[in-house]
Protein backbone atom coordinates (compact mmCIF):
# COMPACT_ATOMS: atom_id res chain seq x y z
CA UNK A 1 0.00 0.00 0.00
CA UNK A 2 2.76 2.44 1.03
CA UNK A 3 4.77 1.54 -2.07
CA UNK A 4 1.75 2.05 -4.36
CA UNK A 5 1.04 5.41 -2.77
CA UNK A 6 4.69 6.39 -3.23
CA UNK A 7 4.60 5.42 -6.90
CA UNK A 8 1.42 7.47 -7.48
CA UNK A 9 2.84 10.53 -5.75
CA UNK A 10 6.12 10.25 -7.69
CA UNK A 11 4.30 9.78 -11.01
CA UNK A 12 1.97 12.74 -10.47
CA UNK A 13 4.86 14.98 -9.42
CA UNK A 14 6.87 13.86 -12.46
CA UNK A 15 3.99 14.80 -14.75
CA UNK A 16 3.59 18.09 -12.88
CA UNK A 17 7.24 18.95 -13.59
CA UNK A 18 6.92 17.89 -17.25
CA UNK A 19 3.84 20.12 -17.62
CA UNK A 20 6.24 23.09 -17.68
CA UNK A 21 7.24 22.00 -21.20
CA UNK A 22 3.77 23.07 -22.32
CA UNK A 23 3.71 26.24 -20.27
CA UNK A 24 4.20 27.51 -16.73
CA UNK A 25 1.32 26.47 -14.44
CA UNK A 26 0.40 26.18 -10.73
CA UNK A 27 0.88 22.40 -10.67
CA UNK A 28 4.49 22.80 -11.85
CA UNK A 29 5.11 25.46 -9.21
CA UNK A 30 3.67 23.27 -6.49
CA UNK A 31 6.00 20.43 -7.48
CA UNK A 32 8.94 22.83 -7.70
CA UNK A 33 8.28 24.26 -4.24
CA UNK A 34 7.86 20.80 -2.79
CA UNK A 35 11.24 19.80 -4.23
CA UNK A 36 12.99 22.86 -2.81
CA UNK A 37 11.35 22.54 0.62
CA UNK A 38 11.85 18.80 1.02
CA UNK A 39 15.45 19.02 -0.23
CA UNK A 40 16.26 21.80 2.24
CA UNK A 41 14.77 19.81 5.13
CA UNK A 42 16.47 16.59 4.09
CA UNK A 43 19.93 18.14 3.71
CA UNK A 44 19.63 20.05 6.99
CA UNK A 45 18.84 16.88 8.92
CA UNK A 46 21.42 14.82 7.05
CA UNK A 47 24.24 17.32 7.67
CA UNK A 48 23.22 17.88 11.29
CA UNK A 49 23.15 14.14 11.99
CA UNK A 50 26.26 13.18 9.99
CA UNK A 51 28.47 16.12 10.92
CA UNK A 52 27.31 17.60 14.22
CA UNK A 53 25.98 14.48 15.92
CA UNK A 54 28.23 11.73 14.55
CA UNK A 55 31.45 13.69 14.13
CA UNK A 56 31.22 16.07 17.10
CA UNK A 57 28.64 15.07 19.71
CA UNK A 58 29.53 11.37 19.80
CA UNK A 59 33.32 11.76 20.14
CA UNK A 60 33.10 14.75 22.48
CA UNK A 61 30.18 13.91 24.76
CA UNK A 62 29.78 10.12 24.47
CA UNK A 63 33.47 9.23 24.23
CA UNK A 64 34.88 12.19 26.18
CA UNK A 65 37.54 13.07 23.58
CA UNK A 66 38.42 16.61 24.68
CA UNK A 67 40.36 17.35 21.49
CA UNK A 68 37.01 17.95 19.87
CA UNK A 69 36.41 21.04 22.04
CA UNK A 70 38.86 22.86 19.77
CA UNK A 71 36.92 21.68 16.70
CA UNK A 72 33.65 22.81 18.27
CA UNK A 73 35.05 26.25 19.06
CA UNK A 74 36.39 26.64 15.52
CA UNK A 75 33.02 25.58 14.13
CA UNK A 76 31.12 27.97 16.36
CA UNK A 77 33.40 30.84 15.36
CA UNK A 78 31.99 30.60 11.81
CA UNK A 79 28.69 31.88 13.21
CA UNK A 80 30.31 35.12 14.34
CA UNK A 81 29.73 36.27 10.76
CA UNK A 82 26.19 36.94 11.96
CA UNK A 83 27.53 39.56 14.43
CA UNK A 84 29.09 42.37 12.36
CA UNK A 85 31.35 43.63 15.19
CA UNK A 86 32.79 40.17 15.84
CA UNK A 87 32.72 38.83 12.28
CA UNK A 88 36.53 39.01 12.01
CA UNK A 89 36.68 35.98 14.31
CA UNK A 90 35.18 33.83 11.55
CA UNK A 91 38.41 34.26 9.60
CA UNK A 92 40.21 31.86 11.94
CA UNK A 93 38.21 28.72 11.10
CA UNK A 94 38.19 29.75 7.44
CA UNK A 95 41.97 30.21 7.49
CA UNK A 96 42.36 26.84 9.18
CA UNK A 97 40.09 25.19 6.60
CA UNK A 98 41.83 26.82 3.63
CA UNK A 99 45.30 26.02 4.96
CA UNK A 100 44.48 22.38 5.67
CA UNK A 101 42.69 22.01 2.33
CA UNK A 102 45.54 23.58 0.40
CA UNK A 103 48.09 21.49 2.26
CA UNK A 104 46.59 18.16 1.36
CA UNK A 105 45.20 18.98 -2.04
CA UNK A 106 47.86 21.07 -3.83
CA UNK A 107 50.77 18.58 -3.89
CA UNK A 108 48.61 15.57 -4.68
CA UNK A 109 46.47 17.61 -7.10
CA UNK A 110 49.56 18.69 -9.03
CA UNK A 111 50.80 15.12 -9.15
CA UNK A 112 47.44 13.60 -10.18
CA UNK A 113 46.11 16.26 -12.52
CA UNK A 114 49.23 17.82 -14.03
CA UNK A 115 52.35 15.66 -13.74
CA UNK A 116 50.63 12.34 -14.56
CA UNK A 117 48.74 13.89 -17.47
CA UNK A 118 51.97 15.43 -18.79
CA UNK A 119 53.66 12.05 -18.58
CA UNK A 120 51.05 10.34 -20.76
CA UNK A 121 51.33 13.19 -23.27
CA UNK A 122 55.09 12.62 -23.59
CA UNK A 123 55.06 9.54 -25.77
CA UNK A 124 57.23 8.34 -28.61
CA UNK A 125 55.21 9.42 -31.64
CA UNK A 126 56.77 6.93 -34.05
CA UNK A 127 57.71 4.14 -31.67
CA UNK A 128 54.27 2.61 -31.09
CA UNK A 129 53.40 -1.02 -31.85
CA UNK A 130 50.90 -0.46 -34.65
CA UNK A 131 50.34 2.11 -37.38
CA UNK A 132 47.05 3.14 -35.78
CA UNK A 133 48.77 3.68 -32.42
CA UNK A 134 51.40 5.82 -34.15
CA UNK A 135 48.68 7.94 -35.79
CA UNK A 136 46.88 8.30 -32.44
CA UNK A 137 50.11 9.38 -30.77
CA UNK A 138 50.76 11.94 -33.52
CA UNK A 139 47.21 13.34 -33.20
CA UNK A 140 47.66 13.53 -29.42
CA UNK A 141 50.96 15.37 -29.84
CA UNK A 142 49.58 17.89 -32.34
CA UNK A 143 46.45 18.36 -30.22
CA UNK A 144 48.31 19.03 -26.99
CA UNK A 145 50.84 21.40 -28.57
CA UNK A 146 48.33 23.34 -30.69
CA UNK A 147 45.85 23.79 -27.82
CA UNK A 148 48.67 24.97 -25.54
CA UNK A 149 49.70 27.44 -28.27
CA UNK A 150 46.08 28.65 -28.50
CA UNK A 151 46.24 29.54 -24.79
CA UNK A 152 49.63 31.28 -25.18
CA UNK A 153 48.73 34.95 -25.01
CA UNK A 154 52.16 36.57 -24.69
CA UNK A 155 52.53 36.98 -28.46
CA UNK A 156 50.06 37.86 -31.21
CA UNK A 157 48.61 34.82 -32.96
CA UNK A 158 50.13 35.46 -36.39
CA UNK A 159 52.29 33.41 -38.75
CA UNK A 160 53.33 29.99 -37.40
CA UNK A 161 51.78 30.76 -34.02
CA UNK A 162 48.50 31.75 -35.71
CA UNK A 163 48.51 28.57 -37.81
CA UNK A 164 48.94 26.26 -34.83
CA UNK A 165 46.51 28.36 -32.81
CA UNK A 166 43.83 27.74 -35.47
CA UNK A 167 44.56 24.00 -35.36
CA UNK A 168 44.19 24.27 -31.59
CA UNK A 169 40.73 25.77 -32.08
CA UNK A 170 39.73 22.76 -34.21
CA UNK A 171 40.84 20.38 -31.44
CA UNK A 172 38.97 22.43 -28.86
CA UNK A 173 35.81 22.39 -31.01
CA UNK A 174 36.04 18.61 -31.40
CA UNK A 175 36.42 18.37 -27.62
CA UNK A 176 33.40 20.61 -27.01
CA UNK A 177 31.39 18.62 -29.56
CA UNK A 178 32.21 15.33 -27.83
CA UNK A 179 31.35 16.90 -24.49
CA UNK A 180 28.03 18.17 -25.86
CA UNK A 181 27.26 14.73 -27.31
CA UNK A 182 27.87 13.13 -23.93
CA UNK A 183 25.69 15.77 -22.26
CA UNK A 184 22.82 15.02 -24.67
CA UNK A 185 23.24 11.31 -23.92
CA UNK A 186 23.13 12.05 -20.22
CA UNK A 187 19.98 14.16 -20.39
CA UNK A 188 18.21 11.67 -22.65
CA UNK A 189 19.02 8.95 -20.13
CA UNK A 190 17.33 10.94 -17.38
CA UNK A 191 14.20 11.14 -19.52
CA UNK A 192 14.44 7.41 -20.25
CA UNK A 193 14.58 6.78 -16.51
CA UNK A 194 11.46 8.84 -15.89
CA UNK A 195 9.54 7.28 -18.77
CA UNK A 196 10.57 3.79 -17.63
CA UNK A 197 9.14 4.70 -14.24
CA UNK A 198 5.88 6.10 -15.65
CA UNK A 199 5.33 3.37 -18.25
CA UNK A 200 6.63 0.54 -16.07
CA UNK A 201 6.28 1.12 -12.33
CA UNK A 202 3.17 3.32 -12.58
CA UNK A 203 1.20 2.14 -15.62
CA UNK A 204 2.61 -1.40 -15.75
CA UNK A 205 3.17 -1.42 -19.52
CA UNK A 206 6.81 -2.56 -19.37
CA UNK B 1 5.62 30.25 -47.34
CA UNK B 2 9.39 30.05 -47.43
CA UNK B 3 11.04 26.71 -46.59
CA UNK B 4 13.32 28.40 -44.07
CA UNK B 5 10.35 29.91 -42.21
CA UNK B 6 8.60 26.56 -42.02
CA UNK B 7 11.71 24.75 -40.78
CA UNK B 8 12.79 27.38 -38.29
CA UNK B 9 9.23 28.02 -37.12
CA UNK B 10 8.53 24.51 -35.82
CA UNK B 11 6.89 24.91 -32.40
CA UNK B 12 9.32 23.56 -29.76
CA UNK B 13 6.46 21.64 -28.17
CA UNK B 14 6.30 19.39 -31.26
CA UNK B 15 9.98 18.68 -30.71
CA UNK B 16 9.30 17.76 -27.06
CA UNK B 17 6.54 15.39 -28.19
CA UNK B 18 8.92 13.93 -30.79
CA UNK B 19 11.60 13.29 -28.15
CA UNK B 20 9.05 11.72 -25.78
CA UNK B 21 7.73 9.42 -28.53
CA UNK B 22 11.23 8.49 -29.70
CA UNK B 23 11.88 7.24 -26.16
CA UNK B 24 8.48 5.80 -25.23
CA UNK B 25 7.94 3.75 -28.39
CA UNK B 26 11.24 1.81 -28.24
CA UNK B 27 10.60 1.16 -24.54
CA UNK B 28 7.18 -0.30 -25.36
CA UNK B 29 8.37 -2.11 -28.51
CA UNK B 30 12.07 -3.01 -28.05
CA UNK B 31 14.12 -3.20 -31.23
CA UNK B 32 17.24 -4.87 -29.87
CA UNK B 33 20.09 -2.68 -31.11
CA UNK B 34 23.37 -4.23 -30.11
CA UNK B 35 26.08 -2.35 -28.31
CA UNK B 36 29.82 -2.65 -28.90
CA UNK B 37 32.10 -2.91 -25.87
CA UNK B 38 34.69 -0.17 -25.40
CA UNK B 39 38.19 -0.71 -23.99
CA UNK B 40 37.35 1.32 -20.88
CA UNK B 41 34.46 -0.96 -19.89
CA UNK B 42 36.29 -4.13 -20.91
CA UNK B 43 39.17 -3.16 -18.61
CA UNK B 44 36.83 -2.78 -15.64
CA UNK B 45 35.16 -6.09 -16.43
CA UNK B 46 38.50 -7.88 -16.80
CA UNK B 47 39.76 -6.42 -13.54
CA UNK B 48 36.70 -7.65 -11.64
CA UNK B 49 36.87 -10.99 -13.42
CA UNK B 50 40.48 -11.42 -12.30
CA UNK B 51 39.77 -10.57 -8.66
CA UNK B 52 40.43 -13.43 -6.28
CA UNK B 53 37.49 -15.11 -4.59
CA UNK B 54 36.50 -13.22 -1.45
CA UNK B 55 38.20 -9.96 -2.43
CA UNK B 56 37.20 -6.81 -0.57
CA UNK B 57 35.66 -4.00 -2.60
CA UNK B 58 34.63 -0.48 -1.58
CA UNK B 59 31.57 0.70 -3.47
CA UNK B 60 31.16 4.41 -3.07
CA UNK B 61 27.78 5.74 -4.13
CA UNK B 62 28.65 9.33 -4.94
CA UNK B 63 25.44 10.33 -6.69
CA UNK B 64 22.03 11.72 -5.86
CA UNK B 65 18.51 10.96 -7.19
CA UNK B 66 18.85 13.20 -10.26
CA UNK B 67 21.32 10.79 -11.88
CA UNK B 68 19.91 7.47 -10.67
CA UNK B 69 18.76 6.56 -14.18
CA UNK B 70 22.35 6.51 -15.39
CA UNK B 71 24.22 5.13 -12.42
CA UNK B 72 21.84 2.64 -10.78
CA UNK B 73 22.06 0.15 -13.69
CA UNK B 74 25.85 0.05 -13.61
CA UNK B 75 25.96 -0.32 -9.82
CA UNK B 76 23.49 -3.21 -9.99
CA UNK B 77 25.29 -4.93 -12.83
CA UNK B 78 28.68 -4.66 -11.15
CA UNK B 79 27.27 -5.88 -7.84
CA UNK B 80 26.00 -9.01 -9.62
CA UNK B 81 29.44 -9.54 -11.09
CA UNK B 82 31.18 -8.99 -7.75
CA UNK B 83 28.88 -11.47 -6.03
CA UNK B 84 29.78 -14.05 -8.67
CA UNK B 85 33.34 -13.55 -7.45
CA UNK B 86 32.15 -13.82 -3.81
CA UNK B 87 33.49 -10.34 -3.14
CA UNK B 88 32.96 -8.66 0.23
CA UNK B 89 31.27 -5.31 -0.31
CA UNK B 90 31.76 -2.21 1.80
CA UNK B 91 29.11 0.28 0.67
CA UNK B 92 29.51 3.95 1.44
CA UNK B 93 28.26 7.34 0.29
CA UNK B 94 30.09 10.64 0.01
CA UNK B 95 27.16 12.84 -1.00
CA UNK B 96 24.40 13.73 1.43
CA UNK B 97 21.66 12.67 -0.99
CA UNK B 98 23.22 9.27 -1.68
CA UNK B 99 22.63 7.03 1.38
CA UNK B 100 19.02 6.18 0.50
CA UNK B 101 19.97 5.24 -3.05
CA UNK B 102 22.95 3.18 -1.91
CA UNK B 103 20.85 1.36 0.65
CA UNK B 104 18.15 0.53 -1.92
CA UNK B 105 20.58 -0.82 -4.50
CA UNK B 106 22.61 -2.78 -1.96
CA UNK B 107 19.58 -4.27 -0.18
CA UNK B 108 17.80 -5.33 -3.38
CA UNK B 109 20.87 -6.83 -5.03
CA UNK B 110 22.14 -8.58 -1.91
CA UNK B 111 18.69 -10.08 -1.33
CA UNK B 112 18.62 -11.35 -4.91
CA UNK B 113 22.10 -12.83 -4.49
CA UNK B 114 21.24 -14.26 -1.06
CA UNK B 115 24.01 -12.39 0.76
CA UNK B 116 24.02 -11.77 4.49
CA UNK B 117 24.43 -8.33 6.04
CA UNK B 118 27.58 -8.18 8.10
CA UNK B 119 28.88 -11.46 6.63
CA UNK B 120 29.16 -10.52 2.97
CA UNK B 121 28.44 -6.82 2.90
CA UNK B 122 28.06 -3.81 5.11
CA UNK B 123 26.71 -0.32 4.58
CA UNK B 124 28.88 2.32 6.19
CA UNK B 125 26.61 5.24 5.35
CA UNK B 126 27.31 8.85 4.54
CA UNK B 127 30.25 10.84 5.81
CA UNK B 128 30.81 14.56 5.18
CA UNK B 129 34.11 16.03 3.88
CA UNK B 130 34.73 13.46 1.13
CA UNK B 131 38.40 14.11 0.39
CA UNK B 132 39.31 13.97 4.08
CA UNK B 133 37.42 10.67 4.30
CA UNK B 134 39.31 9.25 1.30
CA UNK B 135 42.62 10.19 2.92
CA UNK B 136 41.79 8.81 6.35
CA UNK B 137 40.64 5.48 4.93
CA UNK B 138 44.28 5.19 3.87
CA UNK B 139 45.23 5.19 7.56
CA UNK B 140 42.34 3.41 9.19
CA UNK B 141 38.80 2.99 7.92
CA UNK B 142 37.45 2.91 11.48
CA UNK B 143 38.64 6.51 11.96
CA UNK B 144 36.13 7.54 9.30
CA UNK B 145 33.48 4.97 10.07
CA UNK B 146 33.59 3.80 13.69
CA UNK B 147 30.15 2.27 13.13
CA UNK B 148 28.01 1.25 10.18
CA UNK B 149 25.01 3.31 9.04
CA UNK B 150 22.87 1.84 11.82
CA UNK B 151 25.27 2.44 14.69
CA UNK B 152 26.82 -1.02 15.08
CA UNK B 153 30.60 -0.93 15.65
CA UNK B 154 32.50 -2.21 12.60
CA UNK B 155 34.49 -4.63 14.76
CA UNK B 156 31.31 -6.67 15.23
CA UNK B 157 31.03 -7.52 11.52
CA UNK B 158 32.84 -10.60 10.14
CA UNK B 159 32.99 -8.84 6.74
CA UNK B 160 35.34 -6.24 8.27
CA UNK B 161 37.78 -8.83 9.61
CA UNK B 162 41.30 -7.94 8.43
CA UNK B 163 40.14 -4.75 6.75
CA UNK B 164 42.02 -1.72 8.08
CA UNK B 165 42.92 0.50 5.15
CA UNK B 166 43.52 0.54 1.38
CA UNK B 167 46.14 -2.20 1.71
CA UNK B 168 43.30 -4.58 2.47
CA UNK B 169 41.05 -3.26 -0.31
CA UNK B 170 41.27 -4.93 -3.72
CA UNK B 171 39.18 -2.41 -5.61
CA UNK B 172 37.49 0.93 -5.02
CA UNK B 173 34.52 1.72 -7.27
CA UNK B 174 33.06 5.20 -7.36
CA UNK B 175 29.70 5.77 -9.04
CA UNK B 176 29.48 9.46 -9.50
CA UNK B 177 27.84 12.39 -11.19
CA UNK B 178 30.50 14.75 -9.83
CA UNK B 179 34.29 15.12 -9.85
CA UNK B 180 34.53 12.58 -7.00
CA UNK B 181 36.23 9.84 -9.10
CA UNK B 182 39.07 12.26 -9.83
CA UNK B 183 39.60 12.62 -6.08
CA UNK B 184 39.46 8.86 -5.61
CA UNK B 185 42.17 8.55 -8.27
CA UNK B 186 44.15 11.35 -6.65
CA UNK B 187 44.05 10.02 -3.10
CA UNK B 188 43.14 6.33 -3.07
CA UNK B 189 45.20 5.40 -6.12
CA UNK B 190 48.01 7.92 -6.42
CA UNK B 191 48.73 8.20 -2.72
CA UNK B 192 47.84 4.74 -1.43
CA UNK B 193 48.00 2.59 -4.55
CA UNK B 194 44.44 1.26 -4.40
CA UNK B 195 42.98 0.28 -7.79
CA UNK B 196 40.05 2.56 -8.66
CA UNK B 197 37.25 1.86 -11.14
CA UNK B 198 34.64 4.44 -12.06
CA UNK B 199 31.00 4.50 -13.04
CA UNK B 200 30.40 8.00 -14.35
CA UNK B 201 27.46 9.84 -15.83
CA UNK B 202 27.92 10.56 -19.53
CA UNK B 203 28.57 14.22 -18.73
CA UNK B 204 31.46 13.26 -16.46
CA UNK B 205 32.72 10.36 -18.57
CA UNK B 206 34.67 12.60 -20.92
CA UNK B 207 36.91 13.67 -18.02
CA UNK B 208 37.79 10.05 -17.27
CA UNK B 209 39.72 9.27 -20.47
CA UNK B 210 43.01 10.90 -19.38
CA UNK B 211 42.82 9.15 -16.00
CA UNK B 212 42.34 5.81 -17.73
CA UNK B 213 45.16 6.43 -20.19
CA UNK B 214 47.50 7.37 -17.35
CA UNK B 215 46.59 4.21 -15.42
CA UNK B 216 45.17 6.16 -12.48
CA UNK B 217 41.89 4.28 -12.89
CA UNK B 218 41.52 0.72 -14.16
CA UNK B 219 38.65 1.75 -16.43
CA UNK B 220 35.25 3.38 -16.42
CA UNK B 221 31.64 2.93 -17.41
CA UNK B 222 30.27 6.05 -19.08
CA UNK B 223 26.56 6.75 -18.84
CA UNK B 224 23.77 4.33 -19.74
CA UNK B 225 25.85 2.95 -22.60
CA UNK B 226 28.57 1.96 -20.16
CA UNK B 227 25.98 0.10 -18.11
CA UNK B 228 24.62 -1.60 -21.24
CA UNK B 229 28.15 -2.66 -22.23
CA UNK B 230 28.78 -4.15 -18.81
CA UNK B 231 25.45 -5.98 -18.89
CA UNK B 232 26.28 -7.43 -22.30
CA UNK B 233 29.67 -8.62 -21.01
CA UNK B 234 27.89 -10.19 -18.05
CA UNK B 235 25.31 -11.80 -20.32
CA UNK B 236 22.56 -10.45 -18.06
CA UNK B 237 20.44 -7.75 -19.74
CA UNK B 238 19.19 -5.11 -17.33
CA UNK B 239 18.02 -1.51 -17.34
CA UNK B 240 21.07 -0.44 -19.36
CA UNK B 241 20.40 -2.64 -22.39
CA UNK B 242 16.64 -1.98 -22.15
CA UNK B 243 17.27 1.76 -22.35
CA UNK B 244 19.71 1.67 -25.27
CA UNK B 245 17.02 1.30 -27.98
CA UNK B 246 15.33 4.45 -26.69
CA UNK B 247 18.69 6.18 -26.44
CA UNK B 248 19.57 5.33 -30.05
CA UNK B 249 16.22 6.45 -31.48
CA UNK B 250 16.26 9.65 -29.41
CA UNK B 251 19.76 10.43 -30.69
CA UNK B 252 18.66 9.84 -34.28
CA UNK B 253 15.74 12.20 -33.68
CA UNK B 254 18.13 14.82 -32.27
CA UNK B 255 20.43 14.46 -35.29
CA UNK B 256 17.41 14.85 -37.58
CA UNK B 257 16.39 18.02 -35.75
CA UNK B 258 19.94 19.41 -36.00
CA UNK B 259 19.95 18.70 -39.77
CA UNK B 260 16.52 20.36 -40.19
CA UNK B 261 17.68 23.35 -38.16
CA UNK B 262 20.81 23.70 -40.32
CA UNK B 263 18.86 23.40 -43.58
CA UNK B 264 16.51 26.12 -42.32
CA UNK B 265 19.44 28.29 -41.24
CA UNK B 266 21.25 28.04 -44.59
CA UNK B 267 18.00 28.47 -46.57
CA UNK B 268 17.33 31.67 -44.61
CA UNK B 269 20.87 32.97 -45.26
CA UNK B 270 20.54 32.26 -48.97
CA UNK B 271 17.14 34.01 -49.06
CA UNK B 272 18.30 37.15 -47.23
Amino acid sequence: MTETLGIWVAAILTLAIFSFLWKDNPLFRLAEHLLVGISAGYYLVQYAYSAIYKKLYVPLIDQGNLLFIGCAILGLLVFTRLIPKRSWLSRYPIAFYVAAGAGYSIPSGLQARVVKQMQISMINIFGQDTLWANISALVLFIGVVSVLIYFFFSAEHKGVLGFFSRIGIIFLMVGFGASFGYTVMSRITLLIGRLQFILGNWLGFL
Amino acid sequence: MKLSKILLGIDRRYIFIGVALSIALPLLMPIGFGTSVTRQVQDVYDFVENLEDGSTVIMSFDYEPSTMAELDPMARSMLKHLFRKNARILGMALLAGAPGIAENVLREETELAGREYGEDWVFLGYVPAPTAAMLRIGEDISMVYPTDQYGTPLTEFPVMKGVKNYRNIDLVISYSSTAMPQFWAQYAHDRYGAPVAVGATAVEAIRMYPYHDSGQIVGFLGGLKGAAEYESLMGEPGEGIKGMDAQTIAHLFMVLMIIIGNIGHFAERRGS
